[in-house]
């Protein structure tokens, strides 16, 4: 009796993890609460997503719905307080190498050390993903040909604009060729021209068969990129289907506006 | 398991390329400090004190302090390079960078460590030179010295990565932890004088103090004197090495003040 339970066990754990292997992200029951001196702030609430792999995903919301605690919650920024995330079918917690080293993650605000030039940025990044030599010089020239940061290469972090800053932080995130790429509002401040850049290269990724999680305020951007979005509001996922759904009848704008209760 | 252990060596020794470069960026300011406050001392207690001080359990009194000078220093430097290294990272907000990337905990901690040691080893060949100057010129044990500088900076580059966790943003932590813990460990460790001269009761206290038997080691190095078992001072310096790294995988893993 003991050994066909834990057959069934042994059974279900295997399809879990098989099927989890099928998406780049899992996200199941995911809580998350801030502590503070006055008590916790559940900002995640038994939050769940799947997204499988190759997809270019968008993620929406107002401004502390949970867009990046998600985002930092899946790549080891913040701390998860209960529930669990799985990056490819490997658990961000226990097996946080592996789970980490599929992703390439441009974060909402710069968190880059200033006193770096564009070349270490990129060097180290490499470095720190197992990539040295050659492969990594090879490497950085495509990013910074790319990001057409070539100009720009011995200046420090600290000395360039903000659209150049976004822009080595996209090449940065990108370093390591990675299966996952993971983008907080990567636009915001960019000029239109490297914005098109970006889109294009974006596409190029996604055609390559990368996946793409990109949050944005800028809801064309969004509409013009992603197959499917979700809206996520104080904590939970409200709305969650392919942009050719949402926007069969209404443009995303509007979609977005009544998912959040927002009446113009 | 295998996420505390170094696999990742690649990107082990490229943390430490990047810790060695920021050591070097700051190496001026790094260096001058304890350079001068070395001198100072060695000037004062050694040379203008010392000329009218006859031999300390045998020892000229400019060799017998030297040692206290030099582990006083040493000590500060090393807990300052990963105390700040640290704080500078969460202040720059680059400790989220570190937590995203695929190293172990142990890899990113022991970068660190690597980082002051070399700050260490940079600081304590340039207070050397300055001792030479002032008539110190014993060295008795240099393989000896050796394991006790590389001891000394793992145990106080740990406690440092600690500190500097613990001191988030603020200055004053940085200030409680060096003006009222570790100088005063120093002074009180037997820099300036020997644990003889005290009184009995305070002979048995100083056997509690870590930098005490960090002093001794470095004493017997140079001088070929030591007060204490030196096994005794080794053990417990590597014990505290070991728990003092078990402190911090434990933050590390855990995220205490490093993850919201």
């Amino acid at each position: 009796m003991l050994c066909l339970a834990y057959s069934v066990l042994v059974a279900h754990d295997h399809l879990y993890t098989v099927s989890s292997m099928k998406n780049a992200i899992t996200i199941e029951n995911l809580r998350k609460v801030y502590k503070g001196k006055k008590g916790g702030k559940a900002v995640l609430h038994a939050l769940n997503l799947q997204i499988p792999k190759g997809q270019f995903f968008g993620l929406l919301g107002p401004n502390g719905a949970g867009k990046t605690t998600t985002i930092n919650c899946i790549t080891g920024i913040n701390s998860i307080t209960s529930g669990r995330v799985l990056v490819a079918g490997k658990d961000v917690v226990s097996d946080y190498r592996e789970a980490r080293a599929r992703i390439g993650l441009s974060p909402q605000e710069f968190n880059i050390d200033i006193f770096q030039t564009v070349d270490e940025i990129l060097d180290y990044q490499a470095g720190y993903f197992g990539i040295l030599g050659e492969a990594m010089k090879v490497r950085r020239e495509a990013m910074l040909e790319k990001f057409d940061l070539v100009a720009h290469r011995d200046k420090k972090f600290q000395f360039l604009s903000g659209g150049l800053k976004r822009r080595a932080t996209l090449a940065k995130a990108m370093m390591h060729n990675p299966d996952i790429l993971i983008l907080d509002e990567p636009t915001a401040g960019v000029d239109v021209e490297t914005r098109h850049v970006l889109w294009k290269f974006l596409r190029e990724l996604h055609k390559e068969g990368k996946t793409i999680i990109l949050t944005s305020h800028y809801l064309e951007e969004v509409e013009a990129l992603c197959e499917r979005v979700a809206i996520i509001k104080g904590g939970e996922i409200i709305t969650d289907d392919t942009v050719k759904n949402l926007t069969e009848k209404k443009k995303l704008e509007e979609v977005y506006l009544e998912a959040v209760g927002h009446n113009a | 398991m295998h996420n505390t252990m170094i696999t990742n060596w690649r990107g082990f020794y490229t943390l430490i390329r990047k810790e060695v470069g920021r050591t070097n960026r700051v190496l001026g300011q790094a260096l001058i400090a304890p350079l001068v406050t070395a001198t100072l001392y060695i000037f004062v207690f050694g040379y203008v004190v010392g000329s009218k001080i006859e031999l300390i359990q045998g020892v000229k009194y400019i060799s017998f302090v030297f040692p206290g000078i030099f582990t006083m220093n040493l000590v500060l430097a090393v807990f300052g390079a990963t105390s700040f290294s640290i704080y500078f990272m969460k202040f720059q907000k680059t400790i989220e960078d570190m937590l995203t990337l695929p190293l172990s905990y142990v890899e990113l901690v022991l970068s660190l460590i690597v980082g002051g040691i070399v700050r260490a080893f940079v600081i304590s060949f340039a207070i050397a030179l300055v001792a030479v100057l002032f008539g110190v010129n014993s060295l008795e044990h240099p393989f000896a010295l050796l394991g006790y500088v590389l001891l000394i900076s793992i145990l106080f580059g740990l406690i440092g990565v600690v500190v500097g966790i613990w001191a988030d943003n603020s200055f004053e932590k940085f200030g409680l932890a060096t003006n009222f813990i570790l100088t005063p460990l120093t002074f009180l460790g037997g820099a300036f004088y020997s644990v003889h001269m005290l009184p009995e009761k305070w002979q048995f206290v100083v056997h509690f103090n870590p930098i005490f038997y960090a002093i001794d080691g470095i004493r017997y190095a140079l001088t070929g004197y030591h007060e204490a078992s030196l096994w005794l001072g080794i053990g417990i310096l590597f014990g505290l090495s070991l728990l003092a790294l078990y402190l911090c995988i434990l933050i590390f893993t855990t995220g205490w003040k490093l993850r919201s």
